[in-house]
Order: structure tokens, then C-alpha cells, then sequence
């Protein structure tokens, strides 16, 4: 079990991420690193009150909402995740970002509270012009077109 | 006696029909079926059309294609502000100009941004291309209208659209020329993606004007029409119907669709007449892909001539691109 926190983490720069409400959920693509993730609304409320401030607001928060779970849980998941930062500095924009509307919709806290999103499959992900020159489309297995050959990860 | 591949197919497309609608009606399948809609792109569209354990079993799908068009529209946008900061015109085709034909974000995959601009500005275009690579987004550089031979240039400039993102304005073809374009590239690659005859489908359900749309060279037109007729047949899409499909062609749709994604190791060199034959069988043309690389024609006479000479254009095409043809026949 995580020991009780008295003041919450801050999340990383909204900046560096690109966020999609989608349902009940939150889509979160950390440009950092360039992984997704997928965010159930009791870890998307936490995240968006990760500003250095104390944590019995959260756990309000999340009682209001009829939430069960520890923050201290859902902390070590966004931290696990990669979705915060020391506490030294403190960003509101998460916050402006993400609103209020995990609160509002009440909604069933789903387990794990955050995970991270799989990729489509190659043959998704793949084009057409995949395999032109100079593309890099050939990191998994060489698929350049005929007249190139897969150098570099790039078919020249 | 049809083939597993022919069958499948055939799932697939049932799979498929009128899933670009606003409410596609439910239905079944298996997850076999499913991995061939997720090869040829249309994961999402089939995710649309299930319920239960099988629409389940594509939610992280759905979702990862969310977050790839959120990401496609922000490097769009910063894409276009540079290009406008620096004064060169861009045109945008394919990819988020046809994906915003969908009644919903994320449900037409793609992967890269086609930018069609003036040669002149290729040296600094490329530096603002560049620029943004930490974004991790493919995106193309084209210096006239893909696949606009026969077409009015000035046609097509004065029915061009311009579309508002954000602080950006996107300018993309007129419906009449994307469909067109759409249609001619899908057919030079065997349509072997399912998600590029419901783009047709999604264009051929806009209001068009036909007359517009059919002025081009006669095998291109044809082809067009071909590929209208098969969205309509194949799909379900409503139109007008102006050409009929050859036997052939539906079944080897279906058979490629039914196929799915293959993924070639490259040839880099001819080294044996059995390896000679296994390359041939691997990368054998389909027969959709030979008639419209060899400009047609598409009526009932066999492919089997077509493909052949398709295929053998291929090996040639290696053997000039290579190093050292000679060297390569030798082995």
C-alpha cells in the first residue's frame, strides 16, 4: 500500500502533450516520447489537479464523485506513466485543459486507471507510398518498393 | 469452388458496407474477418458496425486512430503556418482532406501528410519539413497534382476549396477532382486497401457534377467509372451507375482483400530460377493493379497477358534501378 501524501505532484506542461476527450475517457499522446496512453476519468480528474496543491482537495474530489480509490494509487500510475514532473514548479493549464468534466459525469473508475495505448498493426499503419524513396518504412521488415533497397531504416 | 481468399473478402466487404454512414446498421463477424479490415485500414469502420466482445476487441484501435488525427491535425497546422510564414501556397490532398469526409474523427486512418506545392519553393520547403521532424509525422512533398493528366489545370484551380483549422486555412481539390484522384490512385494500386473504395464510396455520396467529373483522358475516365461502379457494387454507396464492371474484377477484389496486408522482403538480386518463380509468385501483380499501371483496358478479355507484361515492367524497373544490373542477371 502507498504511504498517504500530503501534497499532490504537478503534471508535466500541457505542451508537451496532445490530449483528446473522447467518452468518458481521456486520450493522452506524450510527444516526449511518443506513447500513448489512455486515461479512465478518476485518473484524468487527478491528473488535472496535479499542480503542487494540497491533496484533500483531490480526495474530495474524488468522494464527490463517489470515487474509492487511493490518490495515492492513481498518483503512482500517472507517475508511472510519465505524466508528471517534481513539485517544485507548479502549471494550472492541465487543469484549464482537462476541466471539470470527469467530476461532473460521475463516472465508474476503471482498473488499471491508466494504460497505455497499443500501436495499429503494420499493415494499418502502412501506405500506399510506403516504401518510396527516402521513407522510413522499413523498421520492423525491408518493404521498399522494387527499385529501392532498405538502408538505414530508409528506402533509398 | 471459391476460394478461403475470395470468401474472406467477401466477408470483409459485408463487413464494411455502409459503414461510413451516420448510423451503419450492426452486425457480425469473426476476428479473422476483423484483421483484414484492420490490414487494409478500415479497422475503425468495422469497429463502427460490431458490438460486444468483437467491437471490444478494436477499442484501442479506435482510440490510437483519435490520437492519430489529433496529432495529423496539430502538424498540419504548424506545417501550414511555416509554409504561410514563408509565402509558399500549399495544397493538401488525400489523407486529412478525405478523412474529414467521415462522420467522425479517427474513423479514416492515415498516415501522412501529401503537400503539393511549387517546385521553386522545394529547397525551403524541405528545411521547414525539417524543422518539424520531432513530430514524428511523414509527410510528402509533390510538386504538381498527382494524377491529373488530361485534366484542366485551370478547372481545377478555380474549383479548389479552402477549409478553416484553427488559425490555418487548408485548401484541398474540389470533390469532382479528389474523387478522381482517389479513384486513379487506389486503382494503380489494386485498391489491395479496403479503406480506398469506401473513400469512394464517402466521395461518390457528396453531391458531384458529373459532367466535371468525367473530363480527363478516355482510359482514365473509364477506370474512374470502373472504380465508381465497384464502390457502388462492393459497398453499397448510392449513385448513379455509368459503367459496368467486368467479371473479373469484383473476385479478384475480394480475393485481395481477402489476402490482406502481405509484406515483401525487397528483391535485391535475381539470384536463381527457383527464387526467380517464388518472387514471381509472392509479388505476382494483381490484376487490378496490372490494367490500371498499364492504362487499362478494363473489359472481359484475360488478365493474365496484363499481368505478365505488368510484371515483367517491375523486374525491369529493378534491374535499371540496381547497382550493377549485370552483375545481378549473372548470378
Amino acid at each position: 500500500m502507498s504511504a498517504q501524501i500530503v501534497r499532490l505532484p504537478v503534471a508535466r506542461p500541457a505542451g508537451d502533450f496532445i490530449v483528446e476527450k473522447v467518452a468518458d475517457e481521456v486520450l493522452v499522446y506524450d510527444q516526449r516520447n511518443h506513447v500513448a496512453h489512455c486515461l479512465s476519468p478518476v485518473a484524468a480528474l487527478v491528473w488535472s489537479l496535479c499542480d503542487g496543491g494540497k491533496v484533500d482537495r483531490v480526495r474530495a474530489a474524488l468522494a464527490d464523485a463517489g470515487h474509492k480509490d487511493s490518490v495515492e494509487a492513481v498518483i503512482a500510475q500517472l507517475s508511472s506513466a510519465g505524466l508528471l514532473r517534481a513539485p517544485e514548479r507548479v502549471d494550472h493549464s492541465r487543469r484549464r485543459m482537462l476541466g471539470t468534466t470527469a467530476v461532473a459525469a460521475g463516472v465508474v473508475l476503471a482498473s488499471p486507471v491508466i494504460f497505455s495505448l497499443v500501436s495499429p498493426s503494420v499493415a494499418q499503419a502502412a501506405s500506399a507510398a510506403c516504401g518510396a524513396k527516402t521513407q522510413i518504412c522499413c523498421t520492423t521488415a525491408p518493404k521498399c518498393n522494387i527499385t529501392l533497397r532498405c538502408q538505414s531504416n530508409k528506402c533509398l | 469452388m471459391v476460394s478461403s481468399d475470395l470468401r474472406s473478402g467477401e466477408l470483409v466487404a459485408s463487413l464494411l458496407s455502409l459503414s461510413w454512414r451516420a448510423a451503419p446498421p450492426t452486425t457480425t463477424t469473426t476476428p479473422a474477418v476483423i484483421e483484414l479490415a484492420i490490414s487494409g485500414g478500415s479497422g475503425a469502420l468495422a469497429h463502427r458496425r460490431l458490438d460486444g466482445p468483437l467491437a471490444a476487441s478494436l477499442k484501442d484501435l479506435v482510440r490510437h486512430q483519435i490520437l492519430e488525427a489529433a496529432r495529423f491535425e496539430a502538424g498540419l497546422k504548424s506545417r501550414l503556418r511555416a509554409f504561410r510564414e514563408a509565402g509558399i501556397d500549399v495544397l493538401l490532398v488525400k489523407g486529412w482532406a478525405i478523412a474529414r469526409r467521415y462522420p467522425q474523427r479517427g474513423l479514416r486512418h492515415y498516415s501522412d501528410l501529401d503537400l503539393v506545392i511549387d517546385a521553386a519553393h522545394r529547397a525551403t520547403a524541405e528545411q521547414i519539413l525539417a524543422a518539424h521532424a520531432h513530430d514524428r509525422l511523414e509527410t510528402d512533398l509533390h510538386f504538381s497534382i498527382p494524377h491529373m493528366r488530361g485534366r484542366d489545370l485551370s478547372a481545377i484551380r478555380a474549383r479548389l476549396v479552402e477549409i478553416p483549422l484553427g488559425d490555418v486555412v487548408v485548401t484541398t481539390l474540389g470533390d469532382e477532382d479528389h474523387l478522381w484522384l482517389l479513384a486513379l490512385h487506389g486503382l494503380g494500386h489494386g485498391l489491395w486497401r479496403s479503406v480506398w473504395l469506401v473513400d469512394l464510396a464517402v466521395m461518390l455520396e457528396q453531391p458531384l457534377d458529373f459532367d466535371y467529373l468525367y473530363r480527363g483522358q478516355r482510359d482514365d475516365v473509364q477506370a474512374l467509372k470502373i472504380s465508381l461502379r465497384l464502390a457502388q457494387q462492393v459497398l453499397g454507396a448510392d449513385g448513379p451507375a455509368h459503367a459496368e464492371l467486368p467479371r473479373w474484377l469484383e473476385p479478384a477484389l475480394m480475393e485481395q482483400w481477402g489476402r490482406g496486408f502481405v509484406m515483401y522482403e525487397p528483391l535485391t538480386r535475381v539470384p536463381s530460377l527457383n527464387q526467380l518463380v517464388d518472387d514471381a509468385r509472392r509479388r505476382w501483380p494483381n490484376p487490378i493493379r496490372a490494367t490500371a499501371q498499364l492504362g487499362g483496358p478494363w473489359n472481359e478479355w484475360p488478365r493474365l497477358p496484363v499481368q505478365l507484361l505488368d510484371y515483367v515492367r517491375r523486374l525491369a524497373r529493378f534491374a535499371r534501378a540496381h547497382d550493377d544490373p549485370r552483375g545481378i542477371w549473372a548470378k
